[in-house]
């Protein structure tokens, strides 16, 4: 089977009285990595499972290529998805688990083993076809279900969180894995995850959403820059949120940074935002410093790379480069510099790239 | 003086050490003790034992020889009950976990329990009036035309015991199927759904082999009831040949032939015994494979 786009238009599913998903409309580019990113409850995996058919929308469409697949029970859809709990079926073995599906589709039993060995090399298991599921680790489970959703080579590849009940080292291991694998096999693929970090390192592209709507769609390094409002700034790691003053290289009514871009500084740096403070608040955290600093009746949090006295008073200085302006609507505003503070706005060519 | 006290205090003997123990299991040890094991060693041994207190194997063969056929009609008539109630039970049990009709599915999980509440007495008697000659079934089938009057016969014979049996029992190993099909991990059916599987086929292939422990557990205390009811093939049977327990019942009330009707008690535990011998070993296989 090809490699195929996908489409939704206008979808919205309502469960029990509630707007589950909201009006959505998002097109998927064939052989793009696309990740939809959200806080828990935000309908990401709602609509993942839309796409599979385990969720009935109440309007809208949903297209692969060409064809309309909203009506389609889901064993018709052809979309294959790997779940959060792995879901192997615990009866059979390995190989057992990945020539169901194409046993399902009638291929005959030497075909079906060569595809189950062929995807066992692919996934680094090689050998592991005899074994019972429940006999396997976390990781090995995981790139099991990988493997019979990748057997019957589907059109769309849907991964519903499938890295999240794994440890941190065997986690980051499978992102790059997973990764390549989808590169090497250019096979479009959702995946659903909460983690930002995950969806930024492995996405082609994001979609942001909350409480059953799609925020922003964005390139990773967009969406990490250009966050569309204060919430999902807040949701993508914007820890310092303070209101703009005249002197301020961003005009706008709130302005946003993240403590990592925020130095101490002997002086007030130009063309930069400066804020002068107490520090609160001074906590080793592995390679440097978290500070705490009062300025005025605002909270900052900034890094240093050395230990500091708390009480001392200091100078915090954010370049301009790494500030977002916010309007009184919560809306990122389009990047605007002032050279020299006092001066008004004045709108300047949009640079993305830095 | 301060030696001796801080001395240890002697080891109790073993048996001292077991004593509290033993206290503790006494009397469930006790019940089941009297009121199951002597009974039913008592009722074995009887089946050997001749006038003069000696040795014998006649009663057995008067039984095998009397009663044979009714050993066999009985073998036969619980495994076509056991295959309905399989059948049935896994149909009712499917689409109560994997039904798309909310409201069919509620109306079936509230239907389905209603036999359980209902002696088999009861069970008997409405099996009587509904498949006998002239009774509701064929009466029903004869006002719709579905059947001319002239064919009409009575299905009191293996064919109402076994209905009856499965009426009586579907709801129970319904029950326990449903129960253990809906703790089984959904998304292991959604997968195989996704992956291209209709509704028949995950029940079949997906889900059942998930549960068929369960099942087997069901159809195995099935199979006990079914050897040990009475009124059911009192009441539906007339004639000859008949389940175990109308003969042995007869032989007592009748003869007051007690160890005959221990030889054929005896049949009974036997073809129990090998129900349950063969769900201990499948126990304990499951066992040793969630081990590895």
């Amino acid at each position: 089977m090809g490699v195929e786009a996908l489409a939704l238009q206008g979808l919205s599913i309502r469960l029990g009285g509630a707007n589950i998903l909201e009006d959505l409309s998002l097109d998927v580019q064939a052989g793009s990595f696309t990740c939809l990113l959200g806080p828990s409850g935000c309908g990401k995996t709602t609509l993942l499972r839309a796409i599979a058919g385990f969720a009935p929308p109440s309007s809208g469409d949903i297209r692969i290529g060409a064809r309309s697949i909203a009506a389609l029970p889901p064993e018709k859809r052809e979309t294959a998805m790997v779940f959060q709990s792995y879901a192997l079926w615990p009866h059979m073995t390995v190989a057992g688990n990945l020539t169901y599906p194409l046993k399902l589709r009638g291929i005959a039993r030497a075909e079906r083993e060569a595809r189950a060995e062929r995807i066992l090399e692919l996934l680094d298991l090689p050998g592991f076809g005899p074994r019972r599921v429940t006999s396997l680790s976390g990781g090995q489970r995981q790139r099991v279900a990988l493997g019979r959703a990748l057997i019957v080579d589907p059109p769309i590849l849907l991964l519903d969180e499938p890295l999240s009940n794994l440890d941190a080292a065997i986690r980051r291991n499978l992102r790059g894995e997973l990764r390549r694998l989808q590169q090497k096999l250019g096979i479009t693929t959702i995946m659903v995850t909460h983690d930002q970090e995950e969806a930024l390192s492995m996405a082609d592209t994001i979609v942001l959403m909350r409480a059953g709507r799609i925020v922003q769609v964005a390139p990773p390094e967009e969406l990490y820059s250009r966050p569309a409002d204060l919430e999902a700034g807040r949701f993508l790691g914007v820890d310092n949120l303070l209101a703009g003053r005249p002197e301020d290289p961003v005009a706008a009514a709130t302005i946003g940074f993240r403590s990592g871009d925020a130095r101490l500084a002997g002086a007030p740096g130009t063309g930069a935002l400066n804020r002068r403070g107490r520090v609160l608040d001074c906590a080793y955290a592995g390679g440097g410093y978290h500070l705490q600093i009062a300025a005025g009746d605002e909270v900052i949090a900034a890094v240093s790379g050395l230990p500091v006295a708390l009480q001392t008073e200091v100078c915090v200085t954010v370049p301009a480069a790494a500030l977002m302006g916010f309007g009184t609507d919560h809306r990122l505003l389009p990047r605007e510099t002032r050279p020299d503070s006092g001066a008004t706005a004045r709108p300047s060519p949009e640079l993305l790239s830095h | 003086m301060t030696l001796s006290r801080t001395a240890a205090p002697k080891a109790p003997g073993p048996f001292r050490a077991l004593l509290p123990g033993l206290m503790l299991v006494a009397p469930a040890l006790l019940a089941i003790g009297f009121l199951y094991v002597l009974p039913l060693v008592r009722s074995v041994v009887f089946a050997f034992v001749d006038a003069e207190g000696g040795f014998t194997t006649a009663h057995l063969r008067v039984a095998a020889e009397l009663y044979g056929r009714d050993v066999l009609f009985t073998i036969f008539v619980a495994l076509s009950s056991l295959a309905l109630i399989a059948v049935l039970s896994i149909a009712i049990a499917g689409y109560l976990t994997l039904g798309a009709t909310p409201w069919a599915v509620a109306a079936l999980r509230w239907l389905y329990r209603w036999p359980l509440f209902i002696p088999f007495i009861v069970a008997g008697q409405t099996a009587r009036s509904f498949l006998a000659r002239n009774g509701l079934f064929n009466s029903l089938l004869i006002d719709s035309g579905l059947m001319d009057p002239a064919m009409a016969q009575s299905l009191l014979d293996w064919r109402g015991l076994v209905l009856t049996f499965a009426w009586k029992q579907v709801p129970f190993v319904t029950l326990l199927l449903a129960g253990a099909m809906a703790s089984v991990d959904r998304s292991t059916i959604e997968a195989a759904r996704n992956m291209g599987a209709g509704r028949l086929r995950c029940l079949i292939q997906i889900l059942l082999p998930q549960v068929r422990g369960t099942l087997l557990v069901g159809l195995i205390l099935s199979l006990v009831t079914i050897m040990s009811v009475l009124s059911v093939p009192m009441m539906l049977i007339a004639g000859n040949p008949t389940m175990m327990t109308a003969m042995m019942a007869h032989r007592v009330t009748y003869y007051g032939d007690y160890p005959v009707a221990n030889a054929l008690g005896l049949f009974s535990y036997i073809l129990t015994a090998l129900a349950a011998f063969a769900y201990l070993r499948m126990t304990m296989a499951q066992r040793r494979e969630s081990e590895r």
